[in-house]
């Protein structure tokens, strides 16, 4: 069993019992992953508003939060938002990059923040969002040169409401999990 | 260099991973060119998922919704049976209305077509006495109504007014045992009396046995009874008997009189002119005969078979020369036509031409072709005795030939091997009779 060797933020409280770290796995990660993009195309034909979400942002930001690893959590973002990109009609590389520093950042702050806690990470997930959409109106505008607003009073409501739904989501994660 | 990197390990491949996607979506923006591989990888990967999982949702759906998640089926199946049986009475009620209206439309030009004057009625109920055909309408005196107004619709006659009172009339039906119509037939013109029988039928009376009547012939009203103008439509006749003197004939009224809502009284009867009995015109466009029968008939009728001066020609053409191998006229009047082409042909006479004092050819005269003389088969069959000789034939009494005679128009000219038959079918014409006596006074 592998303790986890992070530092946690401190608050004057003892150190939680935490659980042993748990990992899903390359299988478990692909078939999230996949279930990630299947679920972002299906459930806006269900579900009116579900479009609004981006799901393979949070699976990124779960994934490369447990992983813990920063290059993993870098290559992870990258092949998360390359088949992104291939779903879209857009070109190929523009949610790989920005995915691609997500994944990145979140390996990073996973090292120095404990992500345990439910709270944490949806905080963290309303948090890589609103990055997301930053980088997202930089490559439109910038590299891409299309005329991509952004409407921040939208950005925070929807920030809002993916920390929400990280909340489940990650929650749901948790549970395929097995100890290892 | 390796001590860098390896120090800043994570750094590196962030910038070595963003350098790749930076180079591959320049290429892109660049060229304009799609990296195919991923796309066909990713979707491959990806689209049988959505497509199970999207069919399987629809079933699943399907599932919960129709056998499941029954909650509120039954109130919601409550109220769609009542707005159901709402929207079906509401639909009725239109229907209605736009039935009435179509028909007071039709009423109202009716009003306007018509020479009488009238005043429109609505029906709003029957008499009271359950074996009298008569309905109440709410036009009275107040309106012009007198009694024995007579009663129409665009369709016909509908009946007379048997007592008008302030704001409401009674009307007899034309289909009451008391009620009678003057009336007479289309095309013979036949008087008669349309009498009521207290059913749906009429019967016409008083017409003659010797009248030719047609079923679905039209009877109109004859105006004799000084009630309906004349010229109204009544009826059809349906059927015809014989008894004794005159014929029993039923005529169906074409006026709805079960079915009565708007009506028209006739306050100032105009009599108007009755239809003229139209001969049926041949169609104006007619096949060709089948291929091997001869185009004896023509769509213009019995005045162009005869002939014209364009047609003489031709005539006289046909008339000379059958075509060998045609089969004969079919019919006798065809063969007869042909016949008076032939004659009129050889004698060089042209039908239309002249004036009144010009005598028409020589019937009674035979014709110098063989061809032309040639019987229909039923001819044949129908003629057993023998007949004279051409020459008795065409020199009957009164009937010399008179600088006519062509040649071949001696016996022993006669046709060969179709000298009797040709005979049996020369059969003496009144009317070469009448012109031979008056060319022999």
């Amino acid at each position: 069993m592998r303790t986890s060797s992070i530092r946690s933020l401190s608050l004057g409280n003892p150190p939680l019992r935490r659980r042993p770290l748990e990992r899903l796995g390359p299988f478990g990660s692909v078939c999230v992953v996949l279930t990630a993009l299947v679920a972002q195309g299906l459930l806006p034909r269900y579900i009116s508003g579900a479009g609004l979400f981006d799901l393979p942002l949070l699976i990124t930001v779960y994934l490369a939060m447990t992983e813990r690893h920063v290059p993993r959590g870098t290559l992870i973002g990258a092949g998360v938002g390359l088949a992104q990109d291939a779903l879209t009609h857009g070109p190929l590389g523009v949610f790989g990059i920005i995915k691609t520093v997500i994944g990145y950042l979140a390996a990073s702050v996973s090292q120095v923040i404990e992500i345990d806690y439910p709270g944490v990470r949806s905080v963290l997930a309303a948090l890589f969002y609103l990055i997301h959409q930053l980088l997202y109106w930089v490559t439109q505008s910038v590299l891409l040169g299309t005329d991509a607003a952004l409407d921040p009073a939208r950005t925070l409501v929807l920030s809002a409401a993916h920390a929400g739904v990280a909340l489940v989501i990650f929650r749901l994660i948790d549970g395929l999990k097995s100890p290892r | 260099m390796e001590e860098f990197v390896a120090r800043y390990r994570n750094a590196s491949l962030l910038v070595a991973v963003l350098f790749v996607q930076f180079v591959l979506l320049g290429y892109q923006v660049k060229t304009g060119e799609d990296v195919r591989l991923v796309r066909v990888w990713t979707t491959a990967l990806i689209s049988p998922v959505e497509k199970l999982l999207g069919n399987g949702t629809g079933v699943f759906g399907s599932l919960w919704n129709e056998y499941v998640w029954l909650r509120g089926t039954r109130a919601e199946n409550e109220t769609l049976e009542a707005e159901n049986e709402r929207l079906k009475l509401e639909t009725q009620q239109l229907r209605r209305a736009l039935a009435r209206f179509s028909r007071e439309e039709e009423v109202l030009a009716y009003q306007q077509e018509i020479l009488s004057e009238t005043v429109l009625a609505q029906v709003t109920g029957v008499g009271s006495n359950p074996n009298a055909r008569e309905v109440t309408v709410d036009k009275g005196r107040r309106d012009g109504i007198k009694p024995g107004m007579a009663v129409i619709t665009a369709d016909g006659v509908v009946g007379k007014v048997q007592a008008a009172h302030g704001s409401y009339s009674l009307v007899l039906l034309m289909n009451d045992a008391d009620s009678g119509v003057g009336a007479l037939l289309k095309n013979s013109r036949a008087r008669g009396v349309l009498k009521g029988t207290g059913r749906v039928e009429g019967r016409l009376e008083y017409i003659d046995a010797e009248v030719e009547i047609a079923i679905g012939e039209t009877v109109y009203t004859s105006g004799e009874d000084r009630v309906f103008p004349r010229g109204l439509p009544v009826g059809e006749v349906t059927r015809v008997g014989a008894v004794s003197d005159y014929q029993e004939i039923y005529v169906r009224p074409y006026a709805a009189l079960n079915r009565l809502d708007e009506v028209l009284v006739v306050t100032a009867g105009v009599h108007e002119d009755l239809p003229r009995f139209v001969t049926p015109q041949p169609p104006e466009v007619m096949m060709p005969m089948p291929p091997g029968v001869p185009d004896t008939v023509s769509s213009n009728g019995l005045g162009d078979r005869i002939g014209t001066a364009s047609n003489d020609e031709s005539s006289e053409t046909a008339g000379d020369q059958a075509p060998s191998g045609e089969l004969p006229s079919l019919t006798e009047a065809d063969a007869l036509l042909e016949r008076y082409r032939a004659l009129g042909a050889a004698q060089q006479h042209r039908y239309g031409e002249g004036d009144l004092q010009t005598p028409p050819p020589d019937f009674n005269l035979g014709l110098p072709s063989a061809a032309a003389l040639r019987p229909p088969q039923s001819d044949q069959a129908s003629r057993g005795t023998a007949s004279p000789s051409p020459t008795v034939s065409n020199q009957l009494p009164g009937n010399q030939p008179q600088g006519n005679e062509l040649p071949g128009n001696q016996p022993e000219n006669a046709i060969e091997g179709g000298g009797e038959r040709a005979v049996e079918n020369i059969r003496p014409d009144p009317e070469g009779d009448a012109n031979a006596a008056d060319r022999n006074p």
